[in-house]
C-alpha cells in the first residue's frame, strides 16, 4: 500500500501559534515577576499569614542559617555589622531596617544579631516573612 | 509611464530572528524574576541583658524548641493562645521568649497568632 506523501506546508504557517504562546509567556513573566538583583545569601524566610506588604528592598539585612550577614547585598563579617548599621542610621535617621532571616535560624543567633543592632541604635525592625503556602 | 507593481512577497518577513529574540527575552525574564512575596512583621528589639525586667506585671509566653508553648508557666495550645492572652492580660506588656534552640519559624508562628494583640514584644532567652 502506498500512502500519499503528506503535503509540505509553509514553515511560517506552523510557527505562528508557537510565537503567540511564547509572547503570552513573555508577557506573563514580565508582569507577574519582579526584577531584583540576586541576593548574596540563600535565605528561606519564615511563613506567616501577616499581610502587611513590603514596599521596597532598601536597608535589608540578610541573615542566613549559618549566621552569615549581608547588608544591602554586601556580605559583612559579624564584627562589622554594628558599624555598618550605625553609619546607615546616621545617614538616614528614620530608616527602618528590614531583617530577612532564615526560618531554620535558632532564636539565640537572632538575639545575638538583634543585640548588635540595638548597640548600633536600632530600636524597632521589620522582620520579613513570606506568605504561607497553604 | 508604467510602474511595475512590486512582486508579491509570498510569506511575511522572516520569523526566525523574531522568535530567537523573543525566546531569549523569555528565558531572561524566567530566570531573573522573583515570585516570592515578602510580608512584614514589626518587632521591638529586646532590651539589654543587664536591664531589669521592670517591676510591672508582664505576661510571659515561652516558646520551646519542640514547639510547645507556655503561658505564664502553663502549657497552652497555639490555637487558643490569643484567646487565653485576651483573658489574662489587661494592658500589661506581653513578652514572647524563645527557649534554647527554638527556630525562628516557631517564633514567627506565635507572633503571627498574636498579630491583633497590643503590646507584644520579644524577650531574650
Amino acid at each position: 500500500m502506498r500512502l500519499p506523501e503528506p503535503q509540505r506546508r509553509e514553515m511560517g504557517e506552523n510557527m505562528i501559534p508557537l510565537i503567540n504562546v511564547v509572547f503570552l509567556l513573555l508577557i506573563f513573566f514580565m508582569l507577574a515577576g519582579t526584577l531584583a538583583a540576586p541576593e548574596p545569601l540563600q535565605i528561606r524566610p519564615p511563613a506567616a499569614t501577616s499581610d502587611a506588604a513590603v514596599e521596597n528592598r532598601e536597608w535589608m539585612l540578610l541573615l542566613s542559617v549559618d549566621g552569615e550577614l549581608a547588608l544591602d547585598g554586601v556580605v559583612l563579617p559579624a564584627e562589622a555589622l554594628a558599624a555598618a548599621v550605625g553609619k546607615l542610621l546616621q545617614e538616614h535617621p528614620d530608616a527602618r531596617l528590614k531583617l530577612k532571616a532564615d526560618a531554620d535560624l535558632t532564636a539565640a543567633k537572632l538575639i545575638q544579631v538583634m543585640d548588635a543592632l540595638r548597640a548600633a541604635g536600632a530600636e524597632r525592625i521589620i522582620l520579613l516573612t513570606q506568605k504561607a503556602a497553604s | 509611464m508604467r510602474i511595475e507593481s512590486p512582486a508579491r512577497q509570498r510569506s511575511l518577513i522572516s520569523l526566525t530572528p523574531l522568535i530567537d529574540v523573543v525566546f531569549i527575552l523569555l528565558v531572561f525574564f524566567m530566570l531573573a524574576s522573583n515570585f516570592t512575596q515578602l510580608r512584614a512583621i514589626g518587632v521591638t528589639i529586646p532590651a539589654e541583658a543587664g536591664a531589669p525586667a521592670g517591676g510591672e506585671q508582664t505576661v510571659l509566653v515561652r516558646v520551646h524548641a519542640d514547639e510547645r508553648l507556655e503561658l505564664d508557666g502553663q502549657s497552652v495550645q497555639l490555637g487558643e493562645l490569643a484567646e487565653r492572652i485576651r483573658q489574662v492580660a489587661n494592658g500589661q506588656p506581653i513578652l514572647v521568649q524563645p527557649v534554647g534552640d527554638a527556630r525562628l519559624q516557631t517564633l514567627v508562628t506565635v507572633l503571627d497568632q498574636l498579630a491583633g494583640v497590643p503590646g507584644v514584644s520579644l524577650a531574650r532567652p
